[in-house]
């Protein structure tokens, strides 16, 4: 093939990519097929039932010709001297270099030169990336240029940000993670929409979705650590924004029917963190903060770790959902308790009978980790009901490797025997 | 991801080994691999029951998937291809259900000559379906009990199923059932396998 034919037969590929993209607003898939040769003499761009295939043997001549074109045209854009016309073959080569190889920011900051000079549209462009994430689900460049679009159409929006386009975000990042396993890219993005493109109100009402949305993921993710590491975001969250109106019912009434009713007591959930806390519930920062947080996690540690734990055996990501769980969940107490030492101490000066006992735990947790106190849990209810769950816990799972591992840690780092 | 990718159920004649009924959900990959994906779990399937005695189960790991094998004394054979989060216990289960329920539906007689096309058993997908939410086991604990776990052999690698002197890319190459874009499929992975993929 000589350089002109192949520069003929790259455009008219790239020229074939970006009308199908054009006119199919719903492709979902774009995917690179091995293909050694050029065997049939058809042209290698595949489309089919909404996803466009691109033979490999023609990938080499496509972007080199993309990649010696970019620059010239690019420097002639700068310039102003960039006609109309090229402007589009431009893109072409842009979307064309893009989809093989996302991985290069120079090319996405080109695209970004021709939307602040308003040559590209913005929707379009996010369906764009959308399709690039389908082909590479960890290209980081790709949620970098999203974020920045994203900003964009808040600003032009005057932040007021429907509802839809924070679902829209929500779908992409979740095709970006079914793709590739472990996507911490696609996860931060979702963890970015939530900070950046919410409001407070909404917040609210999406952690409470998102929450069920995880507990479905990791069903049938069992050993991705990501999934977790989302939940356990998400139940931190709940602490942070508090509207003391927003009760997450299910975990409230799983709460109410497994501790509270078999005891014959009967509380507002504004009483859940006296209850479960004892004494040290005076030092939260405003009543019924920790709510959620607390029923949240009492049913991750009762009902989702244990169920899942029967059915799929051995999973390391499980078991520190579980030590994450624990340990929030045993801490609890006394970290408020010294929250409020530290307080006081700088506040006034004066010493209480609280301070000693705290100044005590401090002195544990700093000095020595593994020095082992059992007696700091005693008087706790959540701390009895957790060593309660963990002692039967161990009774079933014991003798496994993992297993094992988790009753060291109980008795190494918790101080638990 | 928890997930059973194929269930098939061959019978094991003395040379060779023919398909009876396959059933294959592939919605994960991309769609232009999905044909070449399924030729080669046919293969693998194939491949593996070939070299299992009869009487015996297997688990052979393969990169990401799990391919749980059991023959059955009459010949008649189950493959089960998941990936590694699947309960191994739940896939040995479950094959022997199958080859069970297909064994009282089926003469044993017909066997050795069914074509795939001929045979009717359309319960293979809906167990597919099914099982995908390995929860759905807890109706089979009853059977679980049978199972023997420690006389499933586990294999970290094809290649320690193959008889020696054997390579799958050999066989790869010289089979007939694998079309020339699946064969170039193949070879791409191994490459893009061999070195870290980020």
């Amino acid at each position: 093939m000589t350089s002109t034919e192949g520069d003929d037969m790259s455009n008219r590929i790239l020229r074939t990519i970006k009308k199908i993209i054009e006119n199919d607003r719903n492709i979902d898939e774009f995917g690179i097929i091995p293909t050694p040769y050029n065997l049939k003499n058809k042209s290698p761009v595949l489309y089919e039932d909404h996803c466009i295939g691109l033979e490999s043997w023609c990938v080499k001549h496509v972007y080199n010709y993309a990649c010696s074109n970019l620059f010239n045209h690019y420097q002639q854009l700068k310039k102003g001297k960039l006609c109309f016309t090229k402007v589009s073959d431009f893109n072409n080569m842009l979307i064309g270099a893009l989809l093989i190889n996302p991985h290069v920011t120079t090319f996405w900051n080109m695209k970004r030169e021709l939307i602040e000079r308003e040559l590209l549209n913005l929707d379009d462009e996010m369906y764009f990336s959308k399709i690039v994430l389908s082909h590479k689900a960890k290209a980081t460049d790709v949620f970098a240029y999203r974020r920045w679009l994203l900003q964009r159409i808040k600003k032009k929006l005057d932040h007021q940000i429907p509802f839809s386009l924070i679902q829209n975000e929500f779908s992409v990042t979740h095709m970006a993670s079914e793709k590739s396993p472990n996507n911490y890219h696609s996860w931060n993005h979702r963890i970015w929409t939530m900070e950046n493109m919410t409001s407070y109100n909404q917040l609210q009402q999406i952690i409470y979705s998102e929450l069920s949305y995880t507990q479905e993921w990791i069903n049938s993710h069992i050993s991705e650590h990501v999934g977790y590491h989302y939940r356990q975001y998400l139940i931190t969250l709940t602490t942070k924004v508090f509207i003391s109106s927003t009760i997450y019912r299910s975990y409230f009434d799983f709460v109410v029917s497994e501790f509270l009713k078999p005891s014959g007591v009967s509380l507002t959930p504004k009483e859940i963190p006296l209850h479960f806390l004892g004494k040290s519930s005076k030092y939260l920062p405003s009543e019924g903060r920790y709510t959620n947080y607390i029923c949240i996690m009492l049913y991750d540690l009762f009902v989702l770790v244990d169920k899942l734990n029967a059915t799929f055996p051995e999973h390391e990501a499980l078991y520190y959902h579980r030590r994450f769980l624990v340990q929030h969940l045993l801490n609890l107490p006394l970290e408020l308790q010294n929250a409020n030492d530290i307080s006081d101490n700088e506040n006034s000066g004066t010493k209480n009978s609280v301070v000693s006992i705290g100044s005590d735990i401090r002195a544990n947790k700093w000095s020595k980790l593994f020095k082992v106190s059992p007696n700091k849990y005693e008087g706790y209810t959540i701390c009895e009901l957790v060593i309660r769950c963990d002692k039967k816990f161990l009774a079933e799972n014991g003798g496994s490797r993992e297993g094992e591992r988790y009753r060291k840690w109980l008795s190494n780092v918790m101080g638990l025997k | 991801m928890v997930k059973i990718y194929c269930i098939s159920i061959l019978h094991k004649g003395p040379t060779n080994a023919t398909w009876l009924k396959s059933a294959f959900d592939l919605q994960s990959f991309s769609f232009f691999q999905r044909s070449s994906v399924q030729e080669f779990m046919s293969f693998f399937c194939k491949t593996i029951v070939e070299r299992t005695i009869p009487a015996s189960r297997q688990s052979v790991k393969e990169g990401e998937y799990l391919c749980h094998v059991y023959v059955r004394a009459d010949n008649l054979a189950g493959v089960v291809i998941t990936d590694h989060e699947y309960p191994a216990r739940v896939s040995h289960t479950l094959v022997t259900k199958i080859l069970d329920e297909f064994a009282q539906q089926i003469p044993a007689s017909s066997w050795s000559n069914l074509q795939e096309k001929d045979v009717h058993f359309p319960q293979l997908n809906t167990f597919l379906a099914k099982y995908q939410n390995p929860r759905e086991a807890d109706a089979l604990t009853k059977i679980q009990e049978d199972l023997d776990e420690t006389k499933i052999i586990l294999h970290n690698t094809i290649q320690a199923v193959l008889e020696r002197g054997e390579k799958l890319d050999d066989l790869v190459s010289k089979s007939e059932g694998l079309s020339m874009q699946s064969k170039a499929f193949y070879k791409t992975a191994r490459k893009t396998n061999s070195c870290c993929n980020f």
